[in-house]
């Protein structure tokens, strides 16, 4: 096992137990989106696109950091990165006066209830979370 | 002055313009933000004969010898975003640095509207951070970025870091990648102690312009631009250019003429990529800084820097260097003993802003705890002249080498 492996499999053992979470990316059935691909989610999250595929003004929802480990793990499913390093990264967008990061939400409740009643709405929760209210668009996999 | 005006007009609209809020923000984002930054660091260097700067910004540090400070990178910034609409936004940030004029005064670092009608295309207008340098108009920042500072000999020379104009930036997807133009165009905002007598070369009011073409991909980014300045005032060394001009002295009307800087130009040419892979991060920059005057001295600048994480410890290393290509010009003034001291003071003028220096870094980050971050690092750095460092008075650049030690202790909220 490299090291690069082995770091990677710590943070995710740390994250919380990475089987027991199948992360999902979610929208509002109203937003007309029907897939994003991992790109899209990353633009949309890191701040580099404003829109959704269909044209409507995204907004995507993020987890406050204590929210639980859905977040440390969505990041580093996502781009490979720690929670302080994509702090960093908003940290440096912010007080350059670029772009303010994603609105955090306390618990993934709030999450879904956000996506629903916001046409531009992107959060990411648990599977077995997702219900009618919300549309599976991008889908991390095992 | 009308400058000044402005922004204090846009400051004193911000509870105005509170009332003309929309809610178009939509309910679960707040209009106001209060964020903040701050960095408590000490320095200490090894040399008798220069004090460690991070920049020629700063006025002479007292880290030097073997004796440290926490004045080269304690700061601390504060700012408030308010959202007026989907599209408009004020944004004012306060910063208490250590000064060109040895002072911690607080300064407007920036304070601007800004206006994003798609949402591709971004308008800001007021005083707005320099970023001739990829990265350089969050230099402040430290939380941002991988080092205890932006490596000097690569950041450090710029005199100024920000601006009262106008900018506008556009984004292009193209694939699954990005990428972005900007341009901006105002009046320079900096100033930079000159002479251990307290003379201030003073870039205010200097009109500036500059472009660059950006790529963002997941992994790769890639920047070049270009900048230029126009310097509106003199350096403030009046008595040597009343003598040169008026003193009746063969060749000195000719070398007042090629040493003054007002009124003359000078370019930025910057170039960078960044590659980040996990856990892996690189970084590569070059710059050409060109100029129409001998006081400020052409010269070459880059770096190139890693970092690995492991866990909350990322290790660094990089290696940087600045190169002035020509040799300090010959004065063309007769060679009369009594024209000693004006020779000593006219290549002190030009040496001081001369480069020829290389360091070498190595440190470490840890992220604590959430929003903190702790670094240590030491470097080596040798060469014979500095842009950056302060020749400790009264000498003469002359070869060096020195070591420094930094620890700092970086935040954001």
């Amino acid at each position: 096992m490299s090291i690069r492996c082995f770091v990677a499999a710590t943070l995710l053992m740390w994250a919380g137990g990475a089987g027991a979470l199948d992360l999902v990316v979610v929208v509002s059935p109203a937003s007309g989106v029907e897939r994003l691909s991992r790109d899209e989610v990353i633009n949309l999250y890191m701040g580099r696109a404003r829109k959704l595929p269909g044209g409507t003004a995204a907004r995507p929802i993020d987890l406050a950091s204590g929210a639980g480990r859905e977040k440390a793990l969505f990041y580093q499913r996502l781009l490979s990165r720690d929670l302080a390093e994509v702090k960093a990264y908003w940290a440096r967008l912010t007080f350059s006066g670029q772009a303010s990061p994603p609105v955090q939400a306390d618990n993934p409740d709030q999450v879904l209830d956000l996506v629903a009643r916001n046409p531009g709405g992107v959060g990411y929760v648990d599977r077995t979370l997702v219900d009618a209210r919300v549309r599976i668009v991008y889908s991390f996999g095992e | 002055m009308f400058v000044r005006r402005c922004l204090c007009m846009l400051i004193s609209l911000f509870p105005a313009l509170a009332v003309l809020a929309e809610d178009g923000a939509g309910e679960f984002e707040q209009p106001w933000r209060l964020g903040g930054f701050g960095t408590l660091g000490g320095a200490w260097s090894s040399v008798d004969t220069y004090e460690f700067r991070r920049d020629a910004t700063q006025a002479p540090t007292g880290v030097s010898g073997g004796a440290g400070s926490a004045s080269v990178d304690s700061r601390l910034g504060l700012q408030l975003n308010y959202r007026l609409s989907p599209e408009w936004e004020a944004v004012a940030q306060g910063l208490v640095r250590y000064r060109y004029d040895a002072s911690w005064r607080p300064e407007l670092s920036w304070g601007f509207l800004s206006y994003t009608p798609d949402a591709a295309l971004s308008l800001r207008a007021g005083r707005l951070g320099l970023d001739i340098y990829p990265l350089s108009d969050s230099a402040n920042v430290g939380y941002s970025y991988l080092t205890v500072r932006p490596p000097p000999d690569y950041y450090g020379g710029i005199p100024m870091q920000s601006f009262d104009g106008a900018d506008i930036s556009y984004t292009w997807p193209l694939g699954a990648d990005v990428v972005r133009a900007k341009a901006y165009l105002g009046a320079a905002r900096g100033k930079a102690p000159a002479d251990p007598q307290g003379g201030v070369f003073v870039l205010d009011g200097s009109p500036i312009a500059g472009a660059y073409l950006e790529y963002l991909s997941e992994r790769w980014t890639a920047r070049l631009g270009y900048s230029r300045i126009e310097v509106a005032e003199e350096l403030p060394f009046p008595e040597v250019f009343e003598l040169l001009r008026h003193g009746g002295i063969p060749g000195g009307p000719a070398l007042a003429e090629q040493l003054a800087v007002k009124d003359k130009r000078y370019g930025y040419w910057a170039a960078a990529l960044g590659y980040q892979d996990g856990p892996l991060q690189t970084q590569f920059a070059g710059s050409v800084f060109s100029s129409d005057s001998y006081s400020l001295p052409d010269y070459y600048a880059g770096f190139a820097q890693i970092g690995y994480r492991l866990g909350a410890f990322t290790p660094y290393g990089y290696i940087s260097a600045a190169h002035s290509p020509d040799a300090p010009p010959a004065s063309g003034l007769p060679p009369w003993p009594v024209l000693a001291p004006l020779e000593d003071a006219v290549a002190r003028m030009i040496e001081s802003n001369m480069n020829d220096v290389r360091s070498y870094a190595l440190g470490v980050r840890w992220d604590f705890a959430q929003n903190f971050a702790l670094k240590a690092q030491v470097e080596r750095i040798r060469g014979t002249h500095s842009l950056v460092l302060w020749v400790v008075p009264p000498g003469m650049p002359q070869p060096f080498q020195t070591t420094v030690l930094s620890a700092t202790v970086d935040f954001a909220f």
